[in-house]
């Protein structure tokens, strides 16, 4: 990423204009993808399930509706949905969507995308203990524990990746894995897609770490913590989550499979072509649908399972991540 | 676990416990977070180690030190969360009152430099970077920039030819710029808290209970507990803790009238009683044994001089140094 595109005025117009662009991209498809898992996991229960474009109804009715506080909410109750909405777009901002250029990507890598979702994950933590009632507390407890389990692998995978990489920039890894082309794969490679496959369904809260459309006591986790919400601070924070699910596809598609996205320097020689961008953009839409497809797939071959038993599927994924690392390690050699 | 609903008569000091909760969580933009990712980033460099033994390892220390900082947040999660928020659990709690002016000031300090230091590193950085090269050798300042604002002043070094980029760290694998990010996030709260005032229509927020299933809930014996927030922990590391549970009853006509429950609950403390008691005894121990040479007796002190003066009389006639 040369550092003279923003020698000049005209570059720097072109970089808000990007981000922007990137912003409401983000927001604007977050409940789709969601509609989408929905739809298809409606299909797999032989049912007709939800229209994909239901979700964006339910988020205006939300909006138009009253909202009902407990009276033993504070300060933290109301700034919540906003801090976690902000938390999550700006690590959307840090995150290669439908470009590897990103004019912000100096200013985080994917470590500071993991923490800033830690951000938004503990402030929904705070909430569930601020209403004072046990499902809350129950949900922050479990949520927090299935974090301490998730955190290890997580990391572990992003190590596996930016080493492989070189950089842990992710529009430099997205970069570097788009242009060797298929080169790319390699055990390493393989190791890695299997245990971050794992960490996206942990991480974006999908069965079997957790049911997204449940509400009884014994199953649910998020849902616990946002129980006590209601009007427009349900509807951003719901968009939040769904915000987080995209972006965590998004960074699934875009380091381990972004051939096709436009790398700002050029996907066919020039710097700036509406063609090139339209593309990217096309080829990345379809990408995340068929992610959030195969998350529905997945979802519906298996039932949620008992909290202490993620501890496995979570140690599957480390120690994936594990040999990942030492396979890069031995081909490249001493 | 007598604590709760702080945050309500104790505003300030709820706000100053959250900084400190959240710098210690590594959450951005703190100085915890900035801590975290040069270490984090220190682990990844390891790949350029030519032991390759050494490098896995310090890799998977990596994973290590992330689960550090999760059960680190949860810990403190649990302590922010069960003090300030919900309802109080005593009448201690009940009673409680903000307290004085420089008790507040001492932690309103602490918490500044908390997001001080979160959002602009480089200054104690380079400080501590100009600490450690004279024992190790090398510095990392290329990898800061000269400027400490994030726009303007001329920098020099790595990040020098943008001004935007003036507040990055830069290591050999990648940047990260706090500022930017806390910017960022405060523009983009500006910006979403407009949107919800102009297109949202104005609903105010009408109070109630919280939801107990139909019941009501109206008492701080509903909420979560401080022993059971943990217990999914307890439970996944339950080799090290090894619980124990004594639960007690008395019956008074059948044994479905119970007029009294006694719970007792107790964990094993692995390291207190296997690491630090140990040693602790042992240095005990020596003390014990060389406190006899203290008598008190002024006369055997002025013997012991004597004698010492007598060695090393006789050491130096013999001819050593």
């Amino acid at each position: 990423m040369s550092p003279d595109i923003f020698s000049n005025m005209g570059n720097t117009i072109f970089s808000i204009v990007m981000v922007l662009a990137q912003i409401f991209l983000i927001i604007l498809f977050a409940p789709l993808l969601s509609g989408i898992s929905k739809k298809t996991k409606a299909f797999f229960q032989l049912r007709k399930g939800p229209g994909i474009f239901q979700t964006y109804y339910d988020l205006a009715k939300l909006f138009r509706k009253e909202s009902v506080v407990s009276h033993n909410a504070s300060w933290i109750f109301y700034a919540t949905p906003i801090v976690s909405f902000v938390a999550i777009l700006t690590a959307g901002l840090l995150i290669p969507t439908y470009t590897t250029h990103l004019p912000l990507g100096f200013a985080g890598d994917i470590i500071a995308v993991m923490y800033l979702f830690a951000v938004a994950r503990f402030f929904v933590v705070l909430v569930g203990l601020d209403t004072g009632s046990a499902f809350g507390g129950m949900g922050s407890s479990r949520e927090m524990f299935v974090a301490a389990l998730v955190e290890p692998a997580m990391m572990l995978s992003i190590f596996a990746v930016a080493v492989s990489a070189g950089s842990t920039n992710l529009g430099h890894i997205a970069q570097t894995v788009s242009v060797s082309g298929l080169g790319a794969i390699s055990p390493a490679y393989l190791f890695a897609v299997v245990a971050f496959f794992i960490i996206i369904i942990a991480e974006t809260g999908r069965i079997p770490v957790d049911n997204p459309a449940t509400h009884l006591e014994l199953t649910m986790i998020h849902e616990a913590m946002l129980l006590e919400y209601s009007g427009k601070q349900l509807a951003i924070i719901e968009l939040a989550t769904m915000m987080k699910q995209l972006l965590i596809f998004s960074l699934f598609a875009n380091i381990f499979f972004p051939w096709g996205i436009w790398s700002g320097t050029g996907f066919g020689g020039s710097m700036i072509t509406v063609s090139a961008i339209a593309i990217s953009i096309t080829i990345y839409l379809a990408k995340i649908a068929i992610i959030a497809v195969c998350v529905a797939i997945s979802e519906t071959s298996t039932a949620k399972w008992r909290m202490f038993r993620l501890t496995d599927l979570l140690s599957i994924s480390l120690i994936l991540s594990f040999l990942s690392i030492v396979s890069f390690i031995i081909a490249r050699g001493v | 676990e007598e604590l709760g609903g702080l945050i309500k008569k104790m505003p300030w000091t709820g706000g100053f416990f959250l900084v400190g909760v959240m710098s210690i969580s590594a959450l951005p933009p703190f100085n915890g977070f900035v801590s975290e990712w040069m270490l984090f980033h220190t682990q990844l460099s390891s790949i350029n180690l030519s032991n390759n033994m050494v490098t896995i390892a310090i890799l998977f220390s990596g994973a290590g030190l992330a689960l550090t900082g999760a059960l680190a947040a949860m810990c403190f999660a649990k302590a922010f969360g069960l003090s300030f928020l919900a309802l109080p659990r005593s009448s201690h709690a009940e009673h409680a009152h903000e307290v004085s002016f420089p008790m507040l000031v001492g932690m309103g300090l602490m918490s500044l430099a908390c997001l001080i230091l979160g959002i602009m590193p480089q200054y104690i950085i380079s400080i501590l970077d100009s600490i450690s090269t004279p024992i190790i050798g090398t510095s990392i300042s290329s990898g800061l920039s000269a400027s400490i604002f994030p726009i303007a002043l001329p920098t020099a070094g790595l990040a020098s030819s943008s001004p935007y980029m003036a507040s990055t760290v830069f290591s050999g694998l990648g940047s990260i710029s706090t500022t930017w990010i806390a910017l960022l996030m405060i523009v983009l709260i500006l910006a979403m808290l407009t949107v919800i005032a102009v297109f949202v229509p104005k609903k105010n927020a009408c109070k109630y209970e919280t939801w107990g299933c139909g019941q009501p809930v109206l008492t701080a014996r509903n909420e979560y507990t401080a022993t059971a927030f943990s217990n999914p922990v307890r439970i996944w590391f339950a080799s090290i803790y090894r619980e124990q549970r004594d639960i007690q009853t008395t019956y008074s006509a059948s044994r479905f009238f119970k007029s009294s429950m006694k719970f007792e609950y107790h964990i094993e403390s692995v390291f207190e009683r296997y690491l630090y008691e140990p040693v602790i005894d042992l240095a005990m121990t020596v003390s014990r044994t060389a406190r006899v040479i203290q008598s008190g007796s002024i006369h055997s002190y002025l013997a012991y001089i004597f004698v010492t003066l007598m060695v090393l009389l006789m050491y130096v006639l013999i001819g050593g140094n």
